[in-house]
């Protein structure tokens, strides 16, 4: 026999989970410029491969480690990241993590691109992958070269010098949820219990934990 | 929410916070516990003052919802109280560990009572509170 409250509690379940999806898929996608969300075929995106843990872009930390996905305006950009290899399993996973690596690439618009390193023969090799062409990324060199013959094609692009690069936003507090822990104290006696030691709390005492909606 | 800043360096926003508190007192026989459903909400402000830190300020109107003691073992009974809006005001320090993960550290002062009876019992507090946010 069925329960017709269990339809509802099982929609109100997978409505959550479908939800709990949608804004973890939402978060993982940062846009690292000023202004309103741009269409994607104004900017490029920069994420990890699997292999690859990224520390930061144009000299800004980010760490989304290997899930996160950054839109960037077209233009040189800069990334700092370390290669990780990991074996084993659970309790018995190893992972390996080289030096890091600083990469530029210059970001097309529309174009994707990923953070690729691979250990060979104990050295590890880095390139950024266009995956539109699944092609190596233009790097520091090529921008170097294109920007000296004018070849860029952008003005914009040869203004921006890639050892200075900043981005155009910083991370800002203040903005999603918000979760706390803590402890309170203070208040008059609200309750007093009498055992073998006197033992009370104080009525503004209380151990509290916090979710903040905004 | 902080959607007005200036210059990266101050931002302005709203915050709403609700939440659970719990305490307890007892012995071998029995115990009390007192539950309640703090809500406060106000304007939050931050200030840049360096690439990783801010100071957080903030300040507005709290209440605590459902407050109630409650008892356990030989101790039968309970009792329910009503608490009218009171204020806080707060302050602290954020970090951004990175992009996505900022940690902070609050202190809050609470200006709040307890009515039972017809008489108002002050619990104006102080907390210390450890947050973290996913930042988007």
């Amino acid at each position: 026999m069925t329960n017709p409250n269990c339809a509802t509690w099982a929609q109100w379940f997978v409505g959550a989970v479908m939800a709990g999806m949608l804004l973890s898929g939402s978060a993982c996608t940062t846009s690292l410029y000023a202004g309103a969300r741009r269409p994607f075929s104004d900017v490029g995106s920069v994420s990890a491969s699997s292999t690859v843990e990224l520390i930061s872009l144009d000299r800004v930390e980010v760490q989304g480690g290997t899930f996160g996905r950054y839109e960037l305006l077209p233009g040189p950009h800069l990334a700092t990241f370390r290669g990780r290899r990991s074996s084993g399993f659970l309790f018995f996973e190893e992972t390996e993590k080289s030096r890091e690596f600083t990469s530029c690439f210059l970001v097309e618009p529309g174009h994707r691109y990923q953070l690729m390193a691979t250990l060979e023969s104990n050295a590890w090799e880095t390139w950024v992958r266009d995956r539109a062409s699944d092609q190596d990324a233009l790097g520091c060199e090529d921008i170097a070269s294109l920007a000296r013959t004018n070849r860029l094609g952008s003005a914009s692009l040869l203004d921006r010098d890639t050892s200075r690069a900043v981005l155009s936003r910083t991370p800002r507090p203040g903005n999603g949820p918000e979760f706390f822990l803590g402890y309170d104290y203070g208040g008059k006696t609200l309750v007093t219990a009498t055992m073998a030691v006197r033992n009370g709390f104080p009525a503004g005492m209380d151990f509290s934990w916090d979710w903040e909606a905004w | 929410m902080t959607p007005l800043w200036f210059d990266d360096t101050m931002g302005i926003g709203i915050a709403a916070r609700i939440g659970v508190k719990f305490d307890q007192v007892g012995g071998s026989n029995a115990s009390v516990q007192k539950v309640s459903f703090p809500f406060s909400a106000g304007v939050r402000s931050y200030v840049r003052v360096d690439p990783k830190w801010y100071l957080g300020l903030g300040g507005g109107t709290n209440k605590e919802l459902a407050p109630s003691l409650s008892s356990s073992g030989d101790l039968q009974g309970g009792a329910t109280f009503t608490s009218p809006w009171g204020g806080y005001g707060e302050f602290g320090v954020v970090n951004f560990s990175n992009w996505h993960t900022v940690f902070g550290i609050t202190l809050r002062y609470t200006r709040m009572s307890l009515n039972y009876g017809g008489s108002a019992i002050r619990a104006d507090n102080v907390g210390l509170t450890f947050s973290y946010q996913p930042n988007p």
